[in-house]
């Protein structure tokens, strides 16, 4: 008898044992906090920083059917600007902005690919790479909200994520501070002659060559009274208010979006916490459950007594129970998954109409700016062959 | 593009994705062959859009076909930097959740005029680096004055006739209406009004005239 009741109660206290573990999920995240250059850095070896729009990664996140894309699109641009601020706060570098394009000339461009990112758990990888295409960095980063961070009373202001942008920042003063001053300066003088090649290639084109890394060198430089480059450092004044005015609209943006943004991830937050609850707990008891009902029913059918074949009665009866509940579990979890898709619908209603207008007024600015610099462009040329008797 | 940098997206071709790639829409890129588009055309000595190249005048001197050529890219940043103080005022009255919020800035259109009242709100350091007013030849620090250039039918030419202009002089009065100008014809305009040197002024309305006539 006690072979076959053993297993059976044996059984049930696994199931049991499974069904209560599932419930105990302890959260704890270090902050990391923003390191900040003390010392005074000259202007001459101040980089100039652009981070681009973040990838939204919609590719990889088909499957997600709590996913909405143009919260991911939204995302792409709020965490740009948060960690261009971010950025910014660190003291270590010339102007941080977000910036349209890769043609844009900077010192040093910054671009992220959302992995993940639902209110509980966010995962991003962050590439930076200077002005010659040297790579800087190329690493995956991820951080999960603590059960404070959407307590206002405990963490009140502070963004949930803000450590995992304070360690991109980090990295990032690191990998700077290993940099010796010829090679900023150098940075900067290939920054200087990319952007005066863009509007100036017949004279800048010798300039700078590719070598064997495909990484760009200076090759010449410019007359210090160079006529043409004087030109091109007025057009490129230009280029930085073009910047900076993009640069106001995505902090318009950022701010419009941060109310909905934050009150989307703190009720998702409770969602996500409450779907994986419900589904760790769904699996154990359907497992456990039919653990128990197997063990039960053979120890009904061979049992060599009344009371083991009651024995095994019992287990299956509870094993039926466990996976009845483990359904009912498997459907309230499904209600919460249904919960966070009409929370991503209500944050997409309410930023959507703000993404558009973002991206209409940076499509005409640009636009308009193209047109200039185009002309600028065309006027630079003709001065070129003035100058060259071509005229 | 170096092989193993990050930027190793799709379009790039040179370090640090700076050749425009097709879909960037970023100004300043070059183009695929690295040169410029379109070119420069009409070298020959006639005025032409500044688009289409050959500002020179037959007889003018070397220096003078630059001067006529830095007044016509001082006009085209004139006229960009009161575009962007008209963006930039749209886009603080963006911020400002009082205002109407996001897009109370009023359609493009409107911010593309670039009002006065644009101007005025507008506020603020221009740059977060670098400085207008250190802008060196031609420069001579207006651009920050400057108001934008107005557009369409509301140019603001027919207004001067007579007035002091920033550079001196007066609008010949047979260019007092500048109400059909296109932007090229404003920058040569803007150029003209803003020059100091009389005799490179009277050349500038001269191409303005010729300009108009051909146009």
């Amino acid at each position: 008898m006690s072979r076959v009741i053993f297993p059976a109660l044996a059984a049930l206290f696994f199931a049991a044992l499974m069904s209560g573990c599932s419930t105990t999920t302890v959260k704890s995240t270090t902050f990391t906090p923003l390191a900040q250059e003390t010392a005074e850095i000259p202007e001459a070896l101040l980089l100039d920083v652009g981070v681009l729009n973040f990838d939204p990664g919609l590719d990889d996140a088909e499957d997600d059917e709590t996913l909405r894309p143009e919260v991911r699109n939204a995302e792409s641009r709020y965490f740009a600007s948060q960690l261009t601020e971010t950025l910014q706060q660190s003291g270590a570098w010339g102007p941080v902005r977000v910036i349209p394009g890769k043609d844009t000339v900077v010192d040093l461009y910054v671009q992220g690919t959302i992995l993940h990112s639902d209110g509980e758990r966010l995962e991003i990888h962050i590439q930076a790479w200077d002005t010659t295409g040297r790579n800087w960095l190329d690493k995956d980063y991820e951080e999960v909200a603590s059960v404070y961070a959407y307590d206002s009373r405990r963490s009140p202001e502070r963004d949930p994520f803000q450590g995992l942008f304070n360690r991109v920042a980090n990295d990032l003063l690191k990998l700077r501070g290993e940099q010796k001053a010829e090679n900023l300066q150098t940075l900067r003088t290939v920054s200087e002659l990319r952007f005066a090649r863009q509007f100036s290639p017949e004279t800048y084109d010798g300039h700078l060559r590719e070598n064997r890394k495909g990484e760009l060198e200076v090759v010449r430089l410019p007359a210090e009274n160079d006529p043409i480059l004087a030109r091109i450092d007025r057009i490129r004044e230009r280029d930085y208010l073009f910047v900076d005015t993009l640069q106001e609209y995505y902090e318009g943006f950022s701010q419009q979006m941060d109310q909905p943004y934050r009150q989307w991830r703190a009720e998702s937050y409770q969602e996500v916490i409450a779907v994986r609850q419900l589904k760790k707990q769904s699996t154990a008891q359907l497992v456990g459950g039919a653990v128990a009902v197997v063990a039960g029913v053979a120890a009904a059918v061979a049992g060599d007594s009344g009371g083991t074949q009651l024995g095994g009665i019992v287990a299956a009866g509870a094993g039926g129970m466990l996976i009845k509940d483990g359904l009912s579990k498997r459907q309230e979890a499904q209600m919460h998954v249904e919960t966070l898709a009409e929370l991503g619908d209500s944050l997409e209603a309410d930023i959507e109409p703000h993404v558009i207008e973002l991206e209409d007024r940076t499509i005409t600015l640009t636009g308009n700016a193209e047109a200039q610099y185009q002309q600028w462009k065309e006027i630079l040329k003709q001065i070129y062959d003035a100058e060259r008797g071509d005229i | 593009m170096p092989a193993g940098a990050a930027p190793g997206s799709e379009g790039d071709a040179s370090p640090a994705g700076e050749p425009a790639s097709a879909g960037s829409g970023t100004p300043g890129g070059e183009d695929a062959a690295g040169g410029i588009a379109g070119g420069p055309s009409g070298q020959e000595g006639s005025p032409q859009p500044a688009g289409d190249g050959g500002s020179g005048t037959p007889g003018m001197t070397t220096e003078e076909t630059i001067g006529v050529l830095d007044g016509q890219l001082d006009a085209s940043l004139t006229v960009f930097d009161g575009m962007i103080l008209g963006e930039r005022a749209a886009a603080q009255a963006m911020e400002t959740p009082d205002d109407g919020g996001y897009g109370a800035g009023g359609s493009d259109e409107e911010e593309g005029e670039g009002s006065e009242g644009d101007i005025a709100s507008a506020g603020g350091p221009l740059f977060e680096e670098g400085d207008l007013s250190e802008s060196g030849d031609g420069g001579d620090g207006e651009e920050e004055t400057v108001p934008p250039m107005p557009t369409g039918s509301s140019g603001s030419g027919g207004t001067l006739a007579g007035q002091p202009l920033p550079g001196g002089g007066t609008v010949p009065p047979d260019l007092v209406d500048g109400s059909d100008d296109d932007i090229v014809a404003r920058q040569i305009r803007e150029a003209a009004m803003k020059e100091k040197d009389p005799a490179l002024r009277e050349k500038l309305w001269d191409e303005y005239r010729k300009y108009k006539q051909g146009g």
